[in-house]
């Protein structure tokens, strides 16, 4: 549901970066930016197989 | 130097180069029917994340700042795509779906997101240092030609993956090996 979300929002904060003001795009491309990193950080929790 | 014209052709042309991109990626779900996992779409999220900056290039005028974005979600991107790639790394692991030419598409997005942090710099340096004059407040340009056709070909891919991806995992969080579309059962 909430990569669903994070598509919309990206599609919200391309489509005010072509057609909207500047300050709006601003404040979405942000917020998808946050979105993407959060989401990210939600599924990394399993430890990965790596030895050094 | 390159002239202003000439850059924002190149910005359209990796817009199209990104909707190529996951275009490549829904062919390979919808013909083998391999459903993308939350870290491949998180992948696909990554490459409109490294849209935004050729957006802002061919709507607002090319600008280092638009650039700068476009190097952040290269860095993103490719932070997301590393983390597949190690998990699949062990001797003897698979890896998740069908390789593409050769490699996963997990690897083949790691390299995709380095060279456009590559291009990136080397448009850097190809602009020079002169700043164009240019409206206050990021004044949007009339979008018109191919820069509106690359523009609006990115805005269907976002819309396309967010329906996709709401069919694949319905209202709830997508499991890790999905195997149905969830509104489809």
């Amino acid at each position: 549901m909430y990569l669903a979300a994070l598509f919309a929002l990206l599609f919200a904060a391309l489509a005010a970066a072509a057609f909207g003001p500047m300050r709006l795009a601003g404040l979405l491309i942000a917020a998808s930016f946050l979105a993407a990193v959060l989401v990210y950080l939600h599924h990394a929790t399993d430890p990965l197989p790596l030895s050094f | 130097m390159i002239s202003r014209s000439f850059e924002t052709t190149l910005n359209a042309l990796a817009l199209l180069a990104i909707s190529a991109v996951l275009g490549v990626a829904f062919l390979d779900q919808f013909a083998k029917g391999e459903l993308p996992c939350p870290l491949c779409l998180l992948q696909r999220a990554g490459f409109l994340l490294l849209a935004i900056g050729p957006v802002l290039n061919v709507a607002r005028g090319p600008r280092p700042a638009h650039y700068g974005v476009t190097i952040l979600a290269g860095l993103v991107g490719a932070g997301f795509a590393m983390r597949q790639v190690l998990l699949h790394i062990q001797p003897g692991d698979a890896g998740y779906g069908a390789p593409f030419l050769g490699l996963h598409f997990y690897t083949w997005a790691f390299v995709v997101f380095v060279v456009a942090i590559a291009a990136c710099a080397l448009m850097l340096v190809l602009r020079g240092s002169g700043e164009e004059p240019r409206a206050a407040g990021g004044a949007r340009l009339r979008l018109a030609g191919l820069p509106l056709v690359a523009v609006l070909l990115v805005l269907a891919m976002a819309a396309a993956n967010g329906a996709s991806t709401l069919i694949e995992c319905g209202f709830e969080a997508c499991p890790d090996n999905p195997t149905v579309y969830r509104l489809l059962q």
